[in-house]
């Protein structure tokens, strides 16, 4: 790959695209911002190729949540929302969607009042499925702080959203 | 001097619920308070993290806690079935240079090809630089 092989990049960007993406996304809350991230990171990662050490898919996810932190740190955005995935709909009824949809809205509202270390921790447990040991390899923590974060972003979420969903 | 963490008879797991007086000016804390968060079981929290089923916490005292996270868990489990949309990897790949990817080596983990003439170069650097050391060091003992 090194010799400028892009069509093994592309099995690449096929093959971890889809976590970044979706980390991205909850993340920013935006779909434009994360397909912009996302791109930018796998250039980077592109060009600097000779530089992995380890893990490609560890290297360039601390490249997404490094663009990700950065676009945090200079945008604040009060709501946010994002395109539909290309799943087709579960619910029966147009009140259900509307539930699915207002759900959405509240927790995407939720999720970007809290601090970013909160929601980072928050989406890679939930969305991302991922166990504390994986994620604090990946953020070069400690299980234990990030146990607390994720604690801590539940009981902020909750406390958001309890009154109108509990 | 110390409170008894167990003295209001919460040995069950659940932690103490603290108020959070959101209206207190700013100032008068001696640390910010961040988001106002609703305590949640630890147990609760073990069956969010997976590590103990959901009979262990089906009980009547945490069933709110239970029913507000399996609702959350309708959204998150959409997304969590997101996937990158089809155009951003063509994008991706316009956008990556056609030519290899550059590749930057400290000079000091770079490989040496040693010729005749850079070890004739070599030793006549090295010979100039003795002479004037030589020369250098016997002007200053004068």
């Amino acid at each position: 790959m090194l010799a400028g092989d892009r069509d093994e990049f592309t099995v690449l960007i096929t093959r971890y695209s889809d976590p970044l993406y979706r980390h991205a996304l909850c993340m920013t809350g935006s779909p434009d911002v994360a397909e912009d991230i996302l791109q930018l990171s796998f250039i980077k990662a592109y060009q600097h190729l000779a530089e992995v050490r380890g893990r490609f898919d560890a290297w360039v996810f601390r490249i997404v949540a490094n663009g990700c932190k950065d676009w945090l740190k200079n945008i604040r955005r009060s709501h946010l929302s994002y395109d539909e995935d290309d799943q087709p709909s579960g619910y029966a009824t147009p009140e259900e969607e509307l539930d699915r949809t207002e759900l959405r809205s509240d927790l995407d509202v939720a999720l970007s009042s809290l601090p970013a270390s909160l929601r980072e921790a928050f989406v890679m447990k939930h969305v991302e499925g991922r166990s504390y040991e994986e994620m604090a390899d990946l953020l070069g923590t400690t299980v234990g702080a990030l146990k607390m974060r994720v604690h801590r972003a539940r009981e902020a979420l909750q406390a958001l959203l309890e009154e109108k969903y509990a | 001097m110390f409170d008894d963490l167990q003295s209001d008879g919460l040995n069950d797991g659940r932690k103490r619920e603290r108020p959070v007086n959101s209206e207190r000016p700013l100032a008068d804390r001696e640390v910010p308070l961040g988001p106002p968060t609703t305590a949640i079981a630890d147990a609760v929290h073990a069956w969010l993290d997976g590590e103990v089923p959901e009979s262990s916490v089906r009980r009547a005292e945490w069933s709110r806690d239970v029913d507000f996270w399996k609702r959350m868990n309708e959204d998150l489990e959409r997304r969590r079935r997101m996937r990158t949309p089809a155009h951003v990897q063509g994008r991706i790949m316009e956008a990556i240079p056609q030519h290899a990817p550059q590749m930057i080596t400290p000079w000091w983990r770079r490989e040496f090809t040693v010729t005749p003439t850079s070890m004739l170069v070599a030793a006549a650097t090295l010979l100039a630089v003795g002479v004037a050391a030589t020369a250098a060091i016997l002007r200053f003992a004068r």
